[in-house]
């Protein structure tokens, strides 16, 4: 199936040749990983839980270092962690011990910033948080936690959001909530996404393109195209269809 | 909060009432009765001849302790940082941990005399392998995924040690700091028995020596409120700095 990315788009992070393993006595976890991100994009990258996805999210955002192969960002090298590029993980990595507010504006005084208060109130009531500024991350929901690390990434002034099972920790009831606040978000803040998951429902209606990550191979098998901006089409055979097809793969696999 | 203040009254009643029945029962010479030591202890306070011996325990366990947590900070923080500073000083402090520090002591008057020096010292050595282990859990016990947002955000050492270290060991640390206290009075009271002319242990040996019970019974009344005390002072830090620990 022909992919989006093919109409050439900017690429803002691609991946060339990724591998890496944690000790030689475990072996490569990845091995010569090919895939790209087209600006405004949603990237899925979809595998069984343990395979090494959350290994290449961290690698994607300069936390790891590949012991071959190169991540490229916005056309250069990455050589480590870089302010652009914000990552979420599955428990969100909000600090207990500041408040929503607090936590949101940590980027800012990393960097030594004054915070424009209209700006991060308008944040605030963007994410839906005005009411829980001033409470602690212990004393939210899961959806709340989420929408928190969202506007830390957007005062880091992130154009690359990269996710980590974002939906797992949910509720399954707010989940479908949830996932359309997210897609909203992207095309709001204009931002780029790659999210990891085992869910291929979750895959198809979040991302532009969904990769299917093989972990006995350590890369990246198979490339399909995604539903995003596509949402009347969820339902649909041809939806039905592709997420058949997905399921197949992904069974034969593990098999 | 209410309920905090009338648990607090019922179990000092029921010291009062013990204490009161033990004198009764008890030769009353050698056990006065709460009446008598409360209105001597009063009295010690607005005279103000106990003062002094007040203020030298009170320098030593706060002086001891800051010294002792201050040297902790950056021996327990590296250790549950880095492997290889574990490593390295753990052994170590698994011998020394569990000895009572006040073997130490004969060492300690030897090297340092018999002044201030010594008792602060002491008091400092036992806070400081008490606190360190805390602070090497506590720091160790971080999240991960914390750390990791905060080097993806670009956090130099100063940034992550200012948000996330920091807080993140601060109620560990202020639970250490209260059950360590008893050891520190303990201390006190132990290097105040010897060479000394000042201080609560002091007072109260001293008061035992000339026989004067009454005196002896409000000295141990005070060094026991001055502990109570710096226990709620402790517990008033953790509920103003750690409320989102106990939210």
């Amino acid at each position: 199936m022909k992919s989006k990315k093919m109409c050439n788009k900017e690429i803002i992070l691609e991946v060339k040749d990724l591998s890496f393993g944690y000790s030689a006595s475990q072996g490569q976890v990845l091995r010569n990983v090919n895939v790209s991100v087209a600006r405004g994009d949603c990237l899925s990258i979809l595998g069984e839980s343990g395979s090494g996805k959350t290994t290449l999210l961290k690698m994607m955002c300069g936390l790891l270092k590949a012991d071959s192969g190169n991540v490229i960002f916005e056309g250069k090298v990455l050589n480590g962690p870089d302010e652009r590029i914000s990552i979420m993980f599955q428990n969100y990595g909000l600090l207990p011990w500041k408040t929503v507010r607090q936590n949101v504006l940590l980027p800012l005084q990393i960097r030594g910033e004054k915070p424009d208060p209209e700006k991060v109130a308008e944040l605030l009531r963007y994410l839906g948080l005005e009411e829980h500024a001033d409470k602690y991350p212990g004393a939210l929901s899961g959806g709340q936690k989420q929408r928190c690390a969202l506007g830390r990434a957007v005062m880091s002034r992130s154009q690359l959001i990269l996710m980590d099972e974002p939906f797992s920790a949910l509720d399954i009831r707010n989940r479908g909530k949830l996932q359309a606040f997210i897609r909203q978000f992207l095309k709001d803040m204009d931002m780029s996404c790659v999210m990891v998951t085992h869910s291929v429902e979750e895959a198809l209606t979040m991302g532009d393109e969904v990769v299917i990550f093989d972990a006995g191979e350590g890369r990246i098998t198979q490339t399909f195209e995604g539903m995003r901006g596509r949402e009347e089409e969820i339902g649909s055979d041809l939806y039905y269809h592709q997420l058949r097809s997905i399921q197949d793969i992904l069974n034969r696999e593990m098999s | 909060m209410k309920s905090k203040v009338s648990t607090l009254i019922i179990s000092l009643a029921m010291i009062l009432l013990l204490w009161e029945i033990g004198s009764l029962v008890i030769n009353r010479y050698f056990l006065p009765s709460p009446a008598v030591s409360l209105a001597t202890a009063a009295k010690l306070l607005t005279e103000g001849t106990i003062w002094p011996h007040i203020l030298a325990s009170f320098r030593r366990i706060t002086i001891g302790t800051a010294l002792g947590l201050l040297a902790a900070l950056p021996v327990g923080i590296c250790m549950g940082r880095f492997k290889a500073a574990d490593e390295l000083l753990g052994a170590f402090f698994r011998f020394i941990y569990p000895v009572p520090k006040v073997v130490f002591m004969p060492i300690v008057v030897v090297l340092l005399g018999i002044g201030d020096t010594a008792k602060i010292f002491l008091i400092f050595l036992a806070i400081f392998f008490q606190i360190t282990i805390i602070i090497r859990d506590s720091t160790a016990s971080l999240g991960q995924e914390e750390n990791d947002v905060m080097v993806s955000m670009k956090a130099g050492p100063v940034n992550i040690l200012r948000h996330l270290i920091l807080p993140g060991i601060l109620p560990g640390i202020l639970t250490a700091l209260k059950t360590s206290l008893g050891i520190s009075v303990a201390l006190l009271m132990i290097t105040e028995l010897f060479a000394s002319t000042s201080g609560l242990g002091y007072y109260i040996m001293n008061s035992m020596d000339s026989r004067n019970y009454p005196e002896m019974y409000a000295g141990i009344v005070i060094l026991a409120m001055m502990s109570a005390g710096m226990y709620g002072f402790l517990e008033l830090l953790e509920v103003r700095l750690c409320r989102w620990y106990y939210a």
